[in-house]
């Protein structure tokens, strides 16, 4: 809401300073979020401090100066006799405007650069003085503020209104909180005249109690049309709305100080004079005043004359019944009417308007009869109208204020602190509530406060203007709760440092997606539809965290980052009709393989391959200590056929692995090779062992031996392992291989494998006596099972 | 052979070995002195083979003195030999401008670097970590927490809707409830996690993002505990030169509700561009629980009272490491990532 402070000022008596009382508005819970200064013979001047004075060569007469103007140090070039170091002085910054049309610019004067202009009481428009600048006395100044001309300019006020707070949307309702601030009593600008009633009552009829609780209305006669005088179209068009003519820019004026909004029609176009206040039922549309055709539901509240509808209700008028430069005979109609209601309306039909803003938030059901006969004491002053009715009030349902008791030790144990009972007393009739009683405390509050309905709001009350930062804070002198670790949290965490440890960035995706990216990879899911998306790349969550990792794969290949290894956790989602979606927590990892291989100077490092990813995988499941871990193949959507595998531990699936597609890669626009891994965070959880249980270090030193044989080229070197360990006589402890070669001397369609084999016993040390006939057994057995020769 | 005879004769055996060491020069050198004093036949071998024949007496003494000279004249050998072969091989004096050999170094995301110290911080004060679902039904994100349907406060968020019941939760404080719903006081926890909004993405805002919320119910909580929290978060998080400010502030599921703000972490209350020359920046909202959540979770206000609290994780990243746009977290480009 946009305040000038002038029209506060109308309302409070004492002097208000812009900074200070906007700091108490802020620290009232209004906050006001800018300040702006209009109007004046200038703008843009802020006071400066001269920090020293030179000399500008080949210029007797000038000085250049250089003035702390709050926001740095500026260098400006002066030919004023009385400028001199430490005296505060108005500067007229770059990009200021003076009187006659001047503009300011950074300029260059003898080559001395000039950032601004220190001025004269004439250059400024303040008096005739240009003998010299002017010197500023008041030490209270600081350089960097604003230099204002008390006489024309004004503040404007931006001030944030949370929306519990209507009766704040109003110069009124920030006057009062503005004196009980100020320690003041609320002065009323002017007593409304009262203009004596004419004619008879307006024909009112409220046909939906519910929806309008009160309305009241009276006519005016004989008014001519024109613009508004000068002090009100400046004030709405501060406050942010448009003049348009005397009648409507002063319900505007009357909304803007009051809170409530007031609707004009032209009363010789109402269909017998009559308000028929009722839901919109069969009629189905509207043309309201900015000529929009608005198609309406049963439930709409319109206001209707004899025929038709003239008014959205709370909202905007129609075109039919609008106020326009023929008018003579105005009928003004000061309601109220139910909140939500308006609210449904307004967001059902997109439609907004200064008077809807209040009305959906809820208006002073109390405060119709006044708004409307100030409206009318200007309407009479300013147009020349005058009464064509009484004032006409028809309350279909009263709404009363509420009481509330406020315990004086429930502050206390709320706040943790001793608010005195005088402050007590003091704030709550300051924000016109009525007090009787001490313990407790009996409190009427005004129909003008729909948020304060409970002891709480109270309390709220009290402290917002008790301030805040006087409340110390304290230690809790609470007892211990039952903190428990949270075991999933925990193991994420190791997760990310397990994997960042070995050599993974982690990233963050978003987890909304576009439809394409939910079934690139692993079996298609139903994925979670965003009903109003952004847009359609932000359709969907997420399925799977392998696209998001592409995509950061695109992201740094495209400015030329190559040689990733990058990792995510986070969830994805799985669609289940009406109730919530499945949601689960994966570990995703990618590999990227350089287009520009990066070599070490001593040796190439290997190219990542698809075993980088199951190394990775191997060297995770030995960081957690996983049991039974084992990789089987496993087509999976995503991955190049034949590179899809399955990882698994303590005999269930934890999740898959290989190298992304190309044509997965061509979808994510990744030109290099990746391979990447997904697993399944609750399903690693669940295989985690309690915690590893220790076996004693062997005593005794294993025997190691050496073997090379030659396979065919088809064998899996784990069946061979597998035959391997399977015939050690429990000895062979270890079987890992150490050379795999194909190529010049071993036979084609063959492959020379070397393995290390590490024979132990727990017993004692071993001999070539125990284990050389192990070694001819399995030699023998990788013969005949794997056809295997021994290689010299 | 007499025992000095003995003695006298390690001696020389082990000057011999000296002064021969220390000419040795290359690899078959050091070979040649290996052979002649421990090869099977060397030196000290036959050495040591006269031993059984000495008396009694000195044999043990001789014995020790023999098997210290071999193993000093082993270790020597091959302590020689390997600054022989560095020699040759020219490693005796590695360049120190040539790289080494480094396994990759992979990072945190910043995101999470201050999740875990906000998350470490209220862990200390004795807060335990809770969680709940990113997609919310519309009951815990907005009903349960004051906040009935058409009620004004739902415009203070745009809400990304999955169905009329189903929502991306607009913020951490339905956790509240489901922690509240399954535990009774004393309760005191936080809830990191993801939230969404309906805001197109600029420098501050971002579609998604994190929040830690925090709760703290039992007899006696009142506001100066929730100050007192703050500031130690505050001093834990920026240095124990923080101030904090509450101002009042409105949210349905707090009462009374406050902003809270800290020294501004850039210029430590001096004023500058981040904060706008006021020394303070804003960092999120808190306040004490309204009755009426207390009332939707089953808990007693009469007996109970308690506060919460929330901030914004990229908002406390950009603080403390001043970086400007919020879209940074997400574009995960590694020369940003790889400052942290």
């Amino acid at each position: 809401m946009k305040i000038p402070l002038a029209w506060l000022q109308d309302w409070i008596p004492v002097p208000l300073d812009a900074h200070e009382t906007a700091r108490r508005l802020t620290l009232a819970g209004l906050e006001v979020e800018s300040i702006d200064i209009v109007g004046g013979r200038f703008r843009g001047v802020v006071i400066g401090r001269i920090l020293s004075v030179g000399p500008v060569p080949g210029a007797d007469k000038l000085r250049l100066c250089r003035v702390d103007a709050g926001s740095g140090e500026i260098p400006v070039v002066c030919g004023a006799p009385n400028v001199r170091d430490g005296i505060l002085v108005p500067v007229a910054l770059e990009g200021a405007e003076l009187p006659g049309n001047m503009k300011i610019r950074r300029t260059v004067i003898r080559n001395a650069e000039s950032a601004g202009m220190i001025c004269s009481a004439r250059e400024l428009g303040l008096g005739d003085d240009h003998s010299g600048i002017l010197v500023l006395d008041d030490p209270s100044l600081r350089p960097g503020d604003a230099f204002t001309d008390r006489e024309g300019n004004d503040f404007i006020f931006d001030i944030n209104v949370t929306p519990n707070r209507p009766d704040c949307l109003c110069v009124r309702g920030i006057a009062r909180e503005v004196a009980l601030l100020h320690g003041c009593a609320l002065r009323s600008p002017e007593t409304v005249k009262p203009v004596d009633a004419a004619g008879g009552p307006v024909d009112i009829r409220i046909e939906d109690p519910d929806g309008c609780s009160r309305y009241t209305a009276r006519r005016l006669k004989d008014i001519r049309i024109g613009p508004s005088p000068e002090w009100i179209r400046k004030r709405i068009e501060a406050a942010g709305m448009h003049a348009i003519n005397n009648i409507v820019d002063i319900t505007n004026y009357v909304m803007l100080e009051t809170g409530q909004p007031l609707h004009a029609f032209d009363a010789d176009l109402l269909d017998g004079g009559r308000i028929i206040v009722r839901r919109a039922g069969e009629i189905r549309q509207f043309t309201t005043l900015d000529g929009q055709e608005r198609r309406l539901s049963a439930e709409d509240l319109l206001i209707c004359d004899g025929a038709r509808p003239v008014a959205l209700a709370g909202i905007m008028g129609g075109r039919n019944s609008e106020v326009s430069e023929g008018t003579r005979r105005i009928l003004l109609e000061s309601a109220h009417f139910d909140p939500m209601t308006i609210r449904r309306t307004v967001k059902r039909i997109g439609i907004s308007s200064e008077a809807s803003i209040r009305m959906e938030k809820g208006v002073d059901p109390s405060g119709t009869r006044d708004a409307l006969e100030r409206a009318i004491a200007i309407m009479v002053e300013l147009s020349g109208g005058c009464p064509d009715s009484g004032v006409t009030d028809v309350v279909a349902r009263p709404i009363r204020p509420v009481r509330i008791s406020l315990r004086p030790q429930r502050i206390r144990r709320v706040l943790g602190a001793e608010i005195p009972h005088a402050d007590i007393l003091r704030i709550l009739s300051g924000l016109g509530m009525t007090v009787e009683g001490t313990d407790p405390v009996e409190v009427t509050v005004p129909t003008r406060r729909p948020d304060v309905t409970g002891e709480i709001d109270l309390i709220e009350e009290v402290v917002r203007h008790f301030g805040y930062d006087r409340i110390e804070p304290s230690a809790s002198t609470t007892g211990p709760t039952a903190v428990h670790s949270n075991r999933e949290d925990e193991f994420i965490e190791r997760l990310r440092d397990i994997l960042s440890g070995m050599g993974f960035t982690e990233v963050f995706n978003n987890s909304m997606v576009d439809r394409q990216s939910t079934d690139l990879f692993f079996a298609p899911v139903p994925a979670v539809p965003v009903r109003n998306p952004l847009s359609p790349e932000t359709a969907f969550l997420r399925t799977a965290l392998m696209p998001g990792l592409m995509e950061s794969v695109r992201w740094n290949q495209n400015r030329s980052v190559f040689d990733l290894r990058l990792f995510e956790i986070g969830r994805v989602f799985e669609h289940r009709g009406e109730g919530l979606p499945e949601e689960r927590v994966r570990v995703a990892g990618v590999i990227s393989e350089s287009a520009r291989q990066k070599g070490y100077w001593k040796s190439r490092s290997p190219r990542p391959d698809w075993y980088a990813v199951k190394g990775t995988l191997e060297a995770l499941a030995e960081a957690l200590h996983l049991k039974e871990t084992a990789f089987r193949p496993s087509p999976g959507r995503g991955w190049v056929p034949g590179t899809a595998a399955v990882f698994e531990a303590g005999g269930k699936r934890i999740g898959s692995f290989g190298e992304a597609d190309p044509s997965v890669r061509a979808a994510c626009d990744v030109s290099e090779r990746v391979f990447g891994f997904e697993l399944d965070g609750s399903a690693l959880l669940e295989c985690l062992p309690q915690s590893p249980v220790v076996r004693p270090v062997p005593r005794y030193p294993a025997v190691r031996r050496d073997l090379a044989l030659v396979v065919d080229a088809g064998v899996p070197v784990g069946s061979i392992q597998q035959t391997l360990l399977l015939n050690g006589g429990g000895l062979l402890v270890s079987a890992d291989l150490f050379d795999l070669y194909q190529g010049k001397q071993i036979p084609a369609g063959r492959k020379s494998l070397a393995f290390t084999l590490a024979f132990l016993s727990p017993e004692r040390t071993l001999t070539d006596a125990d284990v050389d006939p192990l070694m001819n057994g399995i030699i023998r057995c990788l013969e005949s099972v794997h056809g295997a020769s021994l290689r010299s | 052979m007499a025992s000095e005879n003995l003695t006298g004769e390690i001696r020389k055996i082990d000057e011999a070995f000296q002064s021969r060491l220390a000419e040795a020069k290359d690899a078959p050198s050091l070979e040649r002195i290996r052979t002649d004093f421990l090869g099977r036949k060397g030196h000290i071998a036959r050495l040591f083979e006269t031993l059984g024949e000495a008396d009694p007496a000195v044999r043990r003494e001789a014995g020790r003195l023999l098997n210290e000279l071999k193993n000093r004249a082993q270790s020597a050998v091959l302590g020689e030999a390997a600054r022989v072969s560095a020699k040759e091989s020219g490693e005796d004096r590695p360049d120190l401008t040539l790289p080494g050999y480094a396994p990759p170094v992979g990072r945190l995301h910043p995101l999470t670097i201050v999740m875990r110290r906000v998350k470490s911080c209220f862990q200390k004060l004795g807060f335990a970590v809770a969680q709940g679902p990113e997609v919310e039904s519309d009951y815990y994100n907005f009903e349960a927490l004051n906040i009935p349907p058409g009620h004004p406060a739902r415009d203070m968020q745009d809400t990304l809707y999955v169905s009329d019941r189903v929502v991306l939760r607009t913020h951490t404080s339905p956790v509240q409830i489901r922690v509240m719903e399954n535990q009774k006081p004393p309760v005191r926890i936080i809830a990191p996690g993801r939230v969404y909004r309906r805001d197109t993405p600029d420098a501050s805002h971002s579609p998604v993002f994190h929040q830690v919320e925090g709760l703290c119910v039992d007899e006696g909580v009142s506001f100066a505990d929730l100050k007192a929290v703050i500031l130690a978060f505050a001093r834990e998080m920026f240095g124990s030169d923080m101030t904090i400010r509450f101002r009042p502030s409105f949210f349905p599921f707090t009462e009374p509700s406050a902003e809270y703000d800290f020294t501004c972490v850039i210029c430590r209350g001096k004023g500058c561009r981040v904060c706008k020359n006021t020394g303070w920046v804003e960092i999120s909202g808190a306040g004490m629980v309204n009755p009426e959540v207390f009332r939707f979770a089953g808990i007693d206000s009469e007996r109970y009272t308690g506060y919460a609290f929330g901030m914004g994780v990229e908002r406390l990243t950009m603080l403390l490491y001043e970086v400007q746009d919020i879209r940074a977290f997400y574009e995960n480009d590694l020369r940003f990532l790889g400052q942290f």
